[in-house]
C-alpha cells in the first residue's frame, strides 16, 4: 500500500516536473526568439539612423523628427532609448521612454568596432539594456554615433502564453491519474498476494494464494504457489520430524533422569566410565568423598581432582582406548594418607541391552567403610581389653590358687589373705561380666526395663553407700543431698542402681586425694536431676565426646593406671536413655568432672511421647 | 653366698604379696615396688639380680620403666622378665629394642616363673664360672 501511494507520488512529482521544464523551456525559446528580433530590428535601425547625415540628425536638423518618431514607433516592446553623440561621446540629443535615463558610454575607436552591440545597465534600477551603435560620417569622416537601447527582454508569464501553457498543461494533469490508475490496477495483484503472505507469515496455515492475475504476473503467481505448496509440505514434514523428536528427547530425558535419581539415591557414591575409561558420570556422593564438584569431575581430567595412587591406578586400568574390561574387580584403600577413611570399590562391567556381549562401559561404586573399619578396630580393640580385663583378675586366681596348693598355702594367714583377694577378683570379673551381659541386652533389645514405682532417694542413698564402702581406705570426702520428699517414679531399681554405681564409682577411682564425692538429687515438675562429681583428674574436652562410647578408655596415664574395662559410662548412658532420660557430662565444670542424669516423670514422658 | 635379689614391681599389692612369697620361698630375697617410677627410685642405691614388673601402672608404666633403664644404665647386667596380659605386637614392639628381657604372659605361673629366674641366675653364675 505505501509502495503504490508513494509509486503515485513520485509520478505526480515527476509530471509536475515535466510540465515546469516545458514551460521553463517555452519562456527560454521565447526569450531567446524576443532577443533575436531587438538584434535583427537594433540593428537594421542602427543602420539605417546612421545613413542619416549627422547634421539632420542633431537638434535643428531635418531628420531630427525622425528620432523622436522613433519613440513611438520603435515597434518593439523593449524600446528604451536613441541617442546620438558626438565623436568624443558627448550626447548631442536623445529620446528616451519616461522613468529611463541613457547610460553614459565610451564610443569605440577603432572603427571596425564603430557598429556593434554592448551590454549596459540602467542608471536608476540597474536594468539590463542591450545597446546598437552605429557610426554618422560624413565624407569618411567620423562625426559621431546613433545609440540605440533596449531594455533586455524579461522572462514570466505573459496572459497571452496561458492558453498555450494550459494546452501543455491538461494533458499532463488528465494523463498523470490515468497513469496511476493504470499502475494501481497492474500492481493490485501483488498487493493482493503481499497481504496474503503477511496473512501466512502471520500463522494462519499454508494455502493457495489467490490472485486474479494473468500474463508474466498469473505465471509468477502460479510458479509461486507451487513453491509454497512445495515449502508447506516440507514444513509440515520438518515439522513432525521436530515433533518426534522432541518427543523422544522427553523420553530420552525422563530415562536420563530417572537412572541419575537411582544413582543419586545410591547411599554409595558412583562412577560410571565409558568404552575409553573417560568418566561420563560421578554422583554427589562421589563429588563429596572427593571434595570437588561433580563438574571438576566430568570436565577434568582425574589427575587433576584426586591424588591418591590406588584410584588413579583403578582407573588407568580401565584407560584401555576404546575396549571395555569385562570382569569385575575389588579393592580397598584408604582414601587418605592419615588412614581416616577405608574406602572399598568395585566395579562392574556394563553391557549393552541390544548385545549382551559388547561392554560399553564400567560402574565403579565406592563404598565407604570407614564405619565398618572403625567397628572393626572397636571390636579387636574391645577383645583385645577384654582379654586384657580377664586375664588380670584371673592372673590374681592363678597364683594364689597356685600358692595355696604350695608351701605358702600351709599357713593360715596366707589362706585367710588369699580367700579375700580370690573373693575380691571374683567379684571384679562378675562385674565385669555382669556389665557385658546388660549391654548387650539393652543392645539387642532383649532387656526390657522391669519398671516398678520406685522411691529414687532409696536407690540413690544405696548406690553412694556402696561407693563409699569401696573408698573406705581413701580420704574423700562423701556429700550426698536428697530432697525431704520425692515423688516416686517409675524405673527399674536394678539398672538404674547400676548407671548410679557406676558414675559413683568413676567418682571414686578417677578422684585426687583428699578429694570430694557428691551425689545431688534434684527435682522440678517435670523431671528429676540426678548430679555426680567429683574433684578428681576431670575429662579434657578432646575426650568429653568419646567418654561415652563403648569400650573407649582416655588415654591419661592416670585413668590408664586404673583397673576399668571403659564399659561404665556407655552401659550408663544405654540405662538412661532405655528410661527416655539423658545422660550428659557438665562442660561448664572447670574442676574434676560432673555428670547429670535427667530422668523425666512419668507425665513428661507421656506427653512427650504424645 | 648370698641371696640374689629379686625386684618385683606391681601395683595390685596382692601379686606383689604372692610373688615375693612364692620367689622368697625358692631362696631368693626379695624387694618390691608399686610402680616404676618407686623401682627407678630403689636403682639409685643398687640393682638387683632380677627384675620382674607388670606392664599397666600408675605413675610410671612398666615399658616407660625399662626404657628409663635402658637408658640409664646401658651396661646393666640383671635380666628383666615382664609379666602382660597384652599379647598384641604392637604391644611387644618396644622390647626389640632392650636386651636381656624377656615376656611372660599373664596368667602366670609362680612356679614357671621361678623356674625362668632359676634358669637366668643359674646360666649368670655359669658364665661367670667360666
Amino acid at each position: 500500500m505505501l509502495k503504490t501511494d508513494r509509486i503515485g507520488l513520485v509520478i505526480v512529482f515527476a509530471s509536475l516536473s515535466a510540465i515546469a521544464v516545458i514551460v521553463f523551456m517555452v519562456f527560454q525559446y521565447q526569450r531567446d526568439d524576443r532577443l533575436a528580433d531587438i538584434r535583427s530590428t537594433g540593428v537594421s535601425l542602427a543602420r539605417v539612423l546612421s545613413g542619416i547625415p549627422y547634421d539632420q540628425l542633431i537638434p535643428g536638423g531635418a531628420q531630427q523628427g525622425v528620432i523622436q518618431v522613433l519613440r513611438h514607433s520603435a515597434g518593439n516592446d523593449e524600446f528604451a532609448y536613441v541617442s546620438i553623440v558626438d565623436g568624443r561621446g558627448q550626447t548631442v540629443t536623445e529620446v528616451a521612454l519616461d522613468g529611463v535615463i541613457v547610460p553614459p558610454a565610451t564610443m569605440p575607436i577603432e572603427p571596425s568596432a564603430w557598429l556593434g552591440e554592448s551590454q549596459l545597465a540602467l542608471p536608476s534600477d540597474r536594468r539590463k539594456i542591450i545597446e546598437f551603435h552605429a557610426p554618422l560620417l560624413e565624407a569618411g569622416n567620423l562625426l559621431g554615433f546613433v545609440r540605440l537601447g533596449y531594455l533586455y527582454p524579461a522572462g514570466g508569464l505573459s496572459l497571452q502564453q496561458l492558453p498555450f501553457i494550459a494546452t501543455v498543461s491538461l494533458p499532463v494533469f488528465l494523463l498523470v491519474p490515468l497513469f496511476y490508475l493504470l499502475l494501481r490496477m497492474e500492481v493490485r495483484p501483488i498487493r493482493a498476494a503481499n497481504q496474503q503472505m503477511n496473512s501466512l507469515m502471520e500463522g494462519e496455515g499454508f494455502r493457495r494464494l489467490e490472485v486474479a492475475a494473468t500474463g508474466e504476473l498469473g505465471d509468477f503467481m502460479q510458479r509461486f504457489n507451487q513453491f509454497v505448496e512445495l515449502a508447506s509440505a516440507k514444513i509440515q514434514a520438518l515439522e513432525h520430524d521436530q515433533q518426534r523428536l522432541i518427543t523422544s528427547s522427553k523420553l530420552l530425558t525422563y530415562r536420563k533422569n530417572r537412572v541419575e535419581t537411582v544413582l543419586e539415591t545410591l547411599p554409595e557414591a558412583v562412577m560410571i566410565l565409558d568404552e575409553t575409561g573417560t568418566i561420563t558420570f560421578a554422583n554427589q556422593k562421589l563429588a563429596a568423598l572427593f571434595s570437588v564438584s561433580q563438574e571438576v569431575i566430568l570436565a577434568q581430567p582425574v589427575q587433576q581432582w584426586c591424588d591418591n595412587p590406588d584410584i588413579l591406578q583403578l582407573i588407568s586400568k580401565y584407560q584401555t582406548g576404546g575396549k571395555a574390561r569385562t570382569f569385575t574387580d575389588t579393592i580397598r584403600f584408604n582414601l587418605d594418607t592419615a588412614s581416616t577413611r577405608s574406602i572399598a570399590t568395585k566395579t562392574y562391567p556394563l553391557f549393552s541391552p541390544k548385545n549382551p556381549s559388547a561392554a560399553i562401559g564400567t560402574l565403579i561404586i565406592f563404598r565407604d567403610e570407614t564405619q565398618e573399619a572403625l567397628a572393626r578396630q572397636a571390636r579387636g580393640d574391645f577383645v583385645a581389653h577384654l582379654s586384657h580385663e580377664l586375664k588380670s583378675p584371673l592372673n590374681v586366681l592363678g597364683m594364689y590358687s597356685e600358692s595355696l596348693l604350695g608351701e605358702a598355702g600351709k599357713t593360715e594367714e596366707f589362706r585367710v589373705e588369699a580367700a579375700n583377694v580370690i573373693a575380691e577378683e571374683v567379684d571384679r570379673l562378675s562385674s565385669l561380666i555382669s556389665g557385658l551381659l546388660s549391654m548387650t541386652q539393652i543392645e539387642s533389645g532383649s532387656l526390657t526395663p522391669d519398671r516398678s514405682l520406685v522411691k529414687l532417694g532409696d536407690v540413690a542413698s544405696a548406690a553412694f553407700a556402696e561407693a563409699r564402702h569401696m573408698a573406705a581406705n581413701k580420704d574423700y570426702e562423701f556429700h550426698i543431698d536428697l530432697p525431704k520428699e520425692m515423688n516416686p517414679v517409675h524405673v527399674d531399681k536394678d539398672l538404674i542402681r547400676i548407671a548410679l554405681t557406676n558414675l559413683l564409682s568413676n567418682a571414686v577411682k578417677y578422684n585426687s586425694p583428699g578429694g570430694e564425692v557428691r551425689l545431688t538429687i534434684e527435682e522440678t515438675e517435670d523431671a528429676i536431676q540426678i548430679r555426680v562429681a567429683d574433684s578428681g583428674i576431670g575429662i579434657s574436652e578432646d575426650e568429653a565426646a568419646k567418654i561415652f562410647d563403648k569400650f573407649y578408655r582416655s588415654t591419661d596415664e592416670r585413668v590408664q593406671s586404673i583397673g576399668g574395662h571403659g564399659l561404665g559410662l556407655a552401659l550408663a548412658r544405654q540405662i538412661i536413655e532405655l528410661h527416655h532420660g539423658t545422660l550428659s557430662l557438665n562442660h561448664e565444670r572447670e574442676q574434676g568432672s560432673e555428670f547429670i542424669i535427667n530422668l523425666w516423670k512419668e507425665t513428661t514422658a507421656v506427653k512427650q511421647a504424645i | 653366698m648370698t641371696m640374689k635379689r629379686v625386684w618385683i614391681v606391681d601395683d595390685h599389692a596382692p601379686i606383689r604379696r604372692v610373688l615375693k612369697l612364692g620367689i622368697e620361698q625358692a631362696g631368693y630375697e626379695v624387694d618390691v615396688a608399686a610402680n616404676g617410677s618407686e623401682c627407678l627410685v630403689k636403682l639409685c642405691n643398687g640393682h638387683p639380680d632380677f627384675l620382674v614388673t607388670d606392664v599397666d601402672m600408675p605413675r610410671m608404666s612398666g615399658k616407660e620403666l625399662c626404657l628409663a633403664i635402658d637408658k640409664q644404665f646401658p651396661n646393666r647386667s640383671f635380666p628383666i622378665v615382664v609379666l602382660t596380659s597384652r599379647t598384641e605386637l604392637e604391644h611387644r614392639e618396644w622390647t626389640r629394642r632392650i636386651d636381656n628381657l624377656t615376656f611372660m604372659e599373664k596368667p602366670v605361673s609362680v612356679r614357671r616363673l621361678v623356674s625362668h629366674i632359676d634358669s637366668c641366675l643359674g646360666d649368670v653364675e655359669q658364665t661367670v664360672r667360666v
